[in-house]
């Protein structure tokens, strides 16, 4: 019996719109240890698909749990804007917040800070109520189920041997700052993906009665294929998502509408 | 009601007048202003106003703490028109900005110019500006531009509050009232799902798990009244109804990501003690066709791309979560609206009116009707019963009985018993072509 077939990013709806993005990717071979570090890049794809974030994101045991520092960079008019810090997470399914301390902060044309822009948020959950402090100004926002980070989901979604919770759950968004209930997440899919690889031009040979003649073409090398656990979320505020996880536990694609976060190749920079 | 245009021009006049008068207290620390402007929000895209398909905590909140006026228009529901309308008080045809991406007529002050020009008010503005020459324009005249902002509401609006909180921060330190305008791209996301309809919209609902939340289509869905040939212009269609509500269901959770960050914003407010002391105006551009007429976007005269949120809070000054569905008012309005709260006479020509005496609920003679304009040479008259739909050179037209019809589904235009409210209206609208100072284009 023949194995199941690869598809391409294009024969999956919530990847088929950032197709092109994921020329050159590559995922490793080796599952990730205790303590990693990725950088995802951010598409997106209103016109032709284009750049526009990063986030790196550092993870490291600490007690029963992690400790996940955050780098975020988007260049916006006239400068560019950046998060850093940290969130702390329990060792449960996904992953968690604890506690959280995350600077928000405009840089200038020169990268430098901008002054009286920086914004410091820390949070903590604590008797299913989040305590947040942003800036001066403290408040308490109770939750009524469990609470998820959506960085932290980065992490938590790349464990190899992962049981979903099947619980609606509240999500603290991206820089923390806004907690979005009725949020849902399931695995869809387990499909085998043929993607990445780099674009070359190749000459191919065909053969006449009179001789070979030569054409370009382009084709790709070194493509990949990987199987991959697929999982949808659902919920207020967001766009339906999905998570695209290899077998061995990297976190490839998440995509939902114009956006598409990409993993970066090991050892690229920001 | 027949519109009287005797009575318009007396109390336009007078509003005039009155606006341009020095008020008591001027010596007074006057309120800060902040601009909340998002883009494509239909009217009723809040649950505050009863969508049961999208949940918005915060937008309810303001609502809950404003006068929020449900009879309010774009003065042409494209971004760049009505933007330059916006900011400068003029109509589209008079700012030259008729298309998207028109610069404003050279010697018409925006909004911030003005400001800068007759006051002491720290102008700054964030996000989706427009007009002129780009979306993102990082050096423009009036306003101190705050590093935020992109192309993508979804992704991009996050920075507009950051950057807007950052500066409520750095104002509450000073003395100098100020004037705030963050300017969100969202819903306007929604405009990619038609521009990419192949990758971002499926056959079928592209989720499985979704089904049970997509909402119901509108009831006009299907209507397709009788009218200038160029109202149907707009019409897209996806194959499916289940395309459509999917279309939907996108465009809902867009409303819910603005929500958030207005809810930031107003944090903010609170958090560094200038609630009480400022003016806050929330609004979008135009609406968006969510389905309908068939429609998608805005470009069409039909209510769902006409009519935007108008809401208006200053606690202890002006009616809490009241509605008021009495007075037609228009994004005109906001220029002369916040020269009145910073005691400065509107710009010359404002064809706009403060809206503070409805606010603070005073008796006042107010407008009865007004004229936007669609597509160029289109142009809508509506008076608080009706709406009569026309287009430069095409005998066809459509009129509306808003009350009757809310949903806009029959034209009674071939109705020969409505001649003369028809005529009325097409008088209204020859006085107002007439009082235009239009901008030749270039």
């Amino acid at each position: 019996m023949d194995p199941p077939r690869a598809s391409s990013p294009l024969e999956h709806f919530s990847l088929r719109h950032f197709a092109a993005c994921f020329d050159g990717c590559r995922l490793p071979a080796a599952p990730l240890g205790p303590s990693w570090q990725v950088t995802w890049d951010l598409w997106e794809r209103s016109g032709g698909p284009a750049k526009i974030a990063w986030l790196q994101l550092a993870c490291a045991p600490q007690g029963a749990g992690r400790r996940l520092t955050v780098q975020f960079r988007k260049p916006a008019a006239g400068g560019a804007l950046a998060i850093d810090g940290w969130l702390e997470s329990a060792a449960d399914a996904l992953w968690t917040p604890q506690r959280w301390e995350l600077t928000h902060q405009a840089l200038g044309p020169d990268q430098r800070p901008l002054p009286e822009t920086a914004l410091q948020e820390r949070g903590e959950l604590r008797a299913g109520a989040v305590h947040w402090t942003v800036g001066q100004r403290a408040q308490v926002q109770a939750v009524s189920g469990p609470l998820v980070a959506e960085w932290g989901l980065f992490g938590a979604l790349q464990q190899p041997a992962l049981t979903l919770p099947s619980d609606e759950f509240w999500l603290l968004s991206r820089g923390g700052r806004t907690l979005k209930p009725g949020h849902r997440l399931r695995l869809v899919g387990q499909p085998s993906l043929h993607f990445g690889g780099r674009r070359v031009w190749r000459e191919e040979e065909r053969k006449l009665a009179a001789g070979s003649v030569y054409r370009p073409v382009e084709v790709v090398e070194d493509a990949q294929t990987e199987a991959f656990r697929v999982y949808e979320q659902l919920g207020s505020g967001t766009l339906p998502t999905c998570w695209w996880v290899s077998a061995s536990g990297h976190l490839l694609a998440v995509a939902s509408g114009l956006l598409c976060w990409v993993r970066r190749p090991t050892g690229g920079t920001p | 009601m027949r519109p009287n245009r005797r009575r318009f021009v007396q109390t336009g006049a007078a509003a005039l007048g009155a606006a341009a008068l020095p008020r008591a207290g001027a010596q007074a620390r006057r309120p800060n202003l902040l601009l909340i402007v998002c883009d494509q929000l239909n009217l009723d895209g809040m649950s505050a106003l009863g969508n049961p398909h999208v949940r918005t905590p915060n937008l309810d909140r303001l609502a809950a703490r404003s006068t929020l006026f449900t009879e309010s228009l774009s003065p042409n529901p494209v971004c760049s028109p009505a933007r330059s309308a916006l900011f400068t008080g003029r109509m589209p045809v008079e700012t030259g900005v008729v298309t998207n991406d028109r610069p404003i007529r050279a010697g018409l002050p925006n909004l911030g110019e003005w400001f800068r020009a007759n006051s002491n008010y720290t102008t700054a503005y964030c996000g989706k500006w427009h007009v002129p020459n780009g979306i993102f324009a990082k050096d423009f005249k009036g306003f101190t531009p705050l590093v935020g902002g992109g192309r993508q509401g979804c992704h991009d609006d996050t920075w507009v509050t950051t950057a807007s909180e950052a500066f409520l921060r750095a104002q509450a330190r000073r003395q100098e009232p100020w004037l705030l305008v963050s300017s969100y791209m969202q819903p306007h996301d929604i405009c990619y799902w038609m521009i990419h309809p192949q990758t971002l919209v499926s056959d079928q609902p592209p989720l499985a798990n979704l089904t049970t939340d997509l909402p119901a289509l509108p009831p006009n869905h299907r209507s397709r009244p009788v009218g200038p040939a160029r109202v149907g212009n707009g019409y897209t269609r996806f194959t499916t109804d289940e395309q459509w509500r999917y279309y939907l269901y996108a465009y809902y959770r867009m409303v819910e990501m603005l929500d958030q960050d207005v809810g930031r914003l107003l944090d903010a407010l609170d958090e560094t003690g200038q609630a009480d002391n400022t003016v806050v105006v929330f609004t979008s551009d135009h609406g968006e066709g969510a389905g309908r007429h068939g429609n998608v976007q805005k470009w069409h005269p039909y209510d769902e791309s006409l009519k935007v949120p108008f809401l208006i809070s200053w606690p202890g000054q002006i009616a809490a979560g009241k509605r008021d569905s009495a007075h037609l008012v228009s994004l005109l309005d906001i220029s002369s609206t916040f020269c009145d709260y910073a005691g400065l006479a509107p710009p010359p020509l404002a064809r706009g009116r403060s809206v503070r005496p409805l606010a603070e609920g005073r008796q006042v003679e107010w407008r009865d009707h007004l004229v936007c304009e669609w597509q160029g040479d289109g142009r809508i008259v509506r008076t608080p019963r009706h709406k009569l739909v026309t287009y430069r050179g095409d005998p066809q037209v459509q009129l509306f009985d808003i009350v009757e019809d809310p949903w806009e589904t029959t034209t009674l235009a071939a109705e020969a018993r409505h001649g003369e409210t028809i005529a009325a209206h097409q008088k209204l609208l020859a006085e107002w072509d007439r009082r235009m100072d239009v901008c030749p284009l270039g």
